[in-house]
């Protein structure tokens, strides 16, 4: 009896060298700013506490 | 770890703590009925982890009594920021991967949102997309602003995995523009897209 092959496992989020976080973010900000939206990240209101220092 | 690639180093405890927050902040940012839908279909769990996501899986599918990944498989799952594990019901997110190494604080935070952003829709799609959505993907991308569809084609997915990265990305672009104070259809896109979107993610801002 041969070896049960296992499921196909989920591929997960992946990106390509050509296209990877940085371009990721930048096509949102791209689509941000095409309606006018300021694309810098606005962070979480309720996050102020647990921010670290910025160095 | 392949031949060449650099040994991976481990996140310090208070930057994998920071991470962990940062992924929780995401899940309240998100309306209240799409947390109840994640509820629903028991996608409402995961971990925030500094390790690669294939080992990680393996760990937690040979904890379950599950089938473990083969080596190549594990590899391939290395890769990945987050993953949705249907067998398991949980989301893993990789805060130490190599792409988030080296962007400023707040990169790192809107890239680390977004992934969690995609994951959780992710799993919606995979819950709740009908096998016509999965068949029509392909098309699907075509009507994708630019800059999604070049992401999703360079990645390497399978044609009938393209209509649930394309609503996992949708949504989180969606989710940026909502933690932005905008709601509605945005001008870029697609309107078949968007109809896909709040079918599957409940999405109805």
């Amino acid at each position: 009896m041969g070896a049960v092959k296992p499921p196909t496992p989920p591929k997960g989020y992946v990106l390509s060298e050509q296209h990877g976080i940085k371009e990721v973010l930048e096509v949102e900000a791209e689509l941000l700013r095409s309606e006018g939206i300021d694309p810098q990240w606005p962070g979480f209101p309720e996050d102020e506490a647990g921010r670290p220092p910025r160095t | 770890m392949a031949a060449g690639e650099p040994e991976r180093r481990s996140m310090d405890s208070e930057s994998l703590r920071r991470a962990q927050r940062i992924v929780d902040l995401a899940w309240r940012d998100l309306p209240p009925n799409h947390r109840l839908l994640l509820q629903n279909v028991r996608a409402d769990s995961w971990e925030v982890t500094d390790r690669p996501l294939g080992l990680r899986a393996d760990e937690l599918l040979q904890s379950a009594g599950q089938t473990q990944l083969t080596r190549s498989q594990r590899a391939a799952l290395d890769r990945a920021l987050g993953v949705w594990i249907d067998s398991l019901r949980v989301i893993l997110i990789d805060a130490g991967h190599q792409e988030l190494r080296g962007l400023n604080d707040q990169a790192y935070e809107a890239a680390l949102v977004r992934v969690a952003w995609h994951e959780w829709a992710h799993a919606l799609s995979i819950a709740r997309s009908t096998s016509d959505d999965v068949a029509a993907g392909a098309r699907l991308l075509e009507l994708a602003p630019q800059g999604v569809r070049v992401g999703i084609r360079s990645a390497g997915y399978r044609r009938n995995e393209y209509t649930h990265e394309l609503v996992a990305e949708t949504y989180a672009l969606l989710m940026a523009r909502r933690r932005r104070g905008q709601t509605g259809q945005p001008a870029w896109l697609d309107a078949e897209i968007y109809t896909l979107v709040r079918r599957v993610c409940g999405w109805a801002q």
